[in-house]
């Protein structure tokens, strides 16, 4: 049974994609409707490889392939992550230190295997987005109407720019799962992608856009705004730490599409002199 | 068993994390003849009764990132802006304009966004920084005005967010009253990033800032 990998856990591992971008993205006003229509646009493409995937995966060149599509979105993944844990946590740590600690974390989790690294986004996407919710309405109170922006022709291309971050791991997760799961990953790419537009909104609304382009992780620096009385005032910590794990969880996945050439299993990764045994 | 102590072994990379600190409660910013004077409100522990006791460190310079080098460099430990709730600054300093002195202080990784800024009125935001005893009681006077309304409610990232849309903003502005208390003194207000005249409570149109 644990070898099964079960829609809800593929919805909650698409889910993580976008919640993944929130850290990274910008709040301009356009980024709120870019989030919502790059997210939409994904979970369509999505849909469409996710029944494609099973006739991709019968040609072992096009399994090669894919796990070499998978090297770029980790090593971004693994790259920005350590970006952030040093600009903002490790400012003393060298920046090769924390990609190596998060790639060995990476490597550790996806030696379970696709099935178990879905099984367990799916508390991960509730624990995260339980936070962005709460860190959102603990916010509603100070947030400004009057910042609000309608669409503008930058919308395309915002949209884009959130494309190319988006697209290629959840194409390579798409083309590399069971069969049946492509509405999975339209619902968990479509939900992940509200709560993304919907953080982004409430940035643009508490902190102005102008504000928010002052800031490297405007999303991450608006969380510190929710604070529960005198006793928890670093509400950034709380919102940080659930996105990281669901940005871990994602390079996991990947990083078990970039092994299943040699695994040929989405079960617990074993090595061949192990198996044989 | 590998397995299990390279898990032990992974937390040792983030050994060195630790350090000595000094918070920061409190900010006070002056001008003298083109040089800038920061004081800090260091948050000391160290009394036998473990009561929060104020102490106060000033540095000068050319600029805010000089200031804060500056103010390091003087401090015991390393210094910690993410407890700072208030600056205060005079009238001198907001004469020029405030823009670059936000977008420093929004872009600086510890400050936090909710930190309040305040105009000192006749006299030095040093003075009035140092009138208080007690650790954030500035802030709580300001926390306190803005929700009774008698003083705008302008934390840091308002403050940018007004100046870079259009170059105007009000600001709370205290004073040292006949007992040398903080005392709440209406609103400064600035146009064109700088400040342009004081309103007193009930009297719309106020004094012209000269």
């Amino acid at each position: 049974m644990r070898e099964h990998l079960f829609p809800r856990w593929g919805a909650a591992l698409f889910a993580l994609l976008p919640l993944s971008e929130i850290l990274y993205a910008p709040a301009t006003g356009q980024t709120v409707y870019a989030a919502a229509l790059a997210s939409l646009i994904c979970a369509l493409v999505c849909a469409g490889a996710a029944r494609l995937a099973p006739i991709w995966q019968r040609v072992r060149a096009l399994q090669w392939i894919l796990a070499a599509l998978a090297l770029w979105p980790i090593a971004a993944s693994l790259a920005r992550m350590g970006l952030f844990l040093q600009s903002t946590v490790f400012p003393d740590r060298p920046l090769w230190s924390l990609i190596l600690l998060l790639t060995i974390c990476t490597l550790l989790v996806a030696t379970t295997g696709l099935n178990r690294c879905a099984m367990w986004t799916l508390p991960v996407a509730w624990l995260a987005g339980a936070v962005v919710v709460i860190s959102g309405m603990l916010t509603i109170s100070q947030w400004e109407v009057a910042y609000w922006v309608q669409p503008d022709s930058s919308l395309l291309q915002e949209t884009g720019r959130i494309l190319m971050r988006l697209l290629p791991a959840a194409l390579v997760l798409a083309l590399s799962l069971p069969k049946g799961l492509s509405s999975a990953a339209a619902r968990g790419l479509s939900a992940g992608g509200a709560l993304f537009a919907l953080l982004t909104l409430r940035t643009v609304l508490l902190l102005g856009a102008h504000t928010a382009a002052l800031l490297p992780y405007p999303n991450f620096s608006a969380a510190g705004l929710a604070a529960v009385g005198d006793f928890a005032r670093h509400g950034e910590v709380f919102f940080a730490v659930p996105l990281l794990l669901c940005e871990l969880g994602r390079c996991a996945a990947l990083a078990c599409v970039l092994l299943l050439p040699v695994s040929r299993s989405y079960g617990v990764l074993r090595l061949p002199r192990r198996a044989d045994q | 068993m590998k397995l299990t102590g390279l898990l032990l072994l992974l937390p040792l990379m983030l050994c060195g994390c630790a350090r000595e600190v000094s918070p920061v409660s409190a900010l006070a910013l002056d001008e003298t003849d083109g040089v800038y004077r920061l004081t800090a409100e260091v948050v000391r522990q160290d009394s036998l009764d473990d009561a929060a006791a104020p102490a106060y460190l000033s540095a000068t310079g050319e600029d805010l990132p000089s200031l804060l080098t500056n103010l390091s460099n003087v401090l015991p430990g390393e210094l910690y802006l993410s407890h700072a709730q208030v600056l205060l600054i005079s009238e001198k300093v907001a004469d020029e304009s405030i823009l670059p002195l936000a977008d420093y202080l929004c872009t600086e990784n510890d400050v936090r966004l909710s930190l309040r800024v305040a105009v000192v009125r006749d006299g030095a935001a040093t003075e009035m920084l140092q009138a208080d005893d007690e650790v954030y009681a500035l802030s709580e006077l300001l926390d306190r005005a803005a929700q009774q309304g008698t003083l705008p409610d302008m934390p840091l990232y308002r403050i940018a967010e007004v100046l870079h849309a259009d170059g105007s903003a009000i600001l709370p502005a205290l004073r040292l009253d006949e007992f040398g208390q903080t005392a709440p003194a209406g609103t400064a207000v600035f146009a064109n990033e700088r400040l342009s005249c004081f309103l007193d409570g009930d009297e719309i149109g106020g004094d012209t800032h000269a």
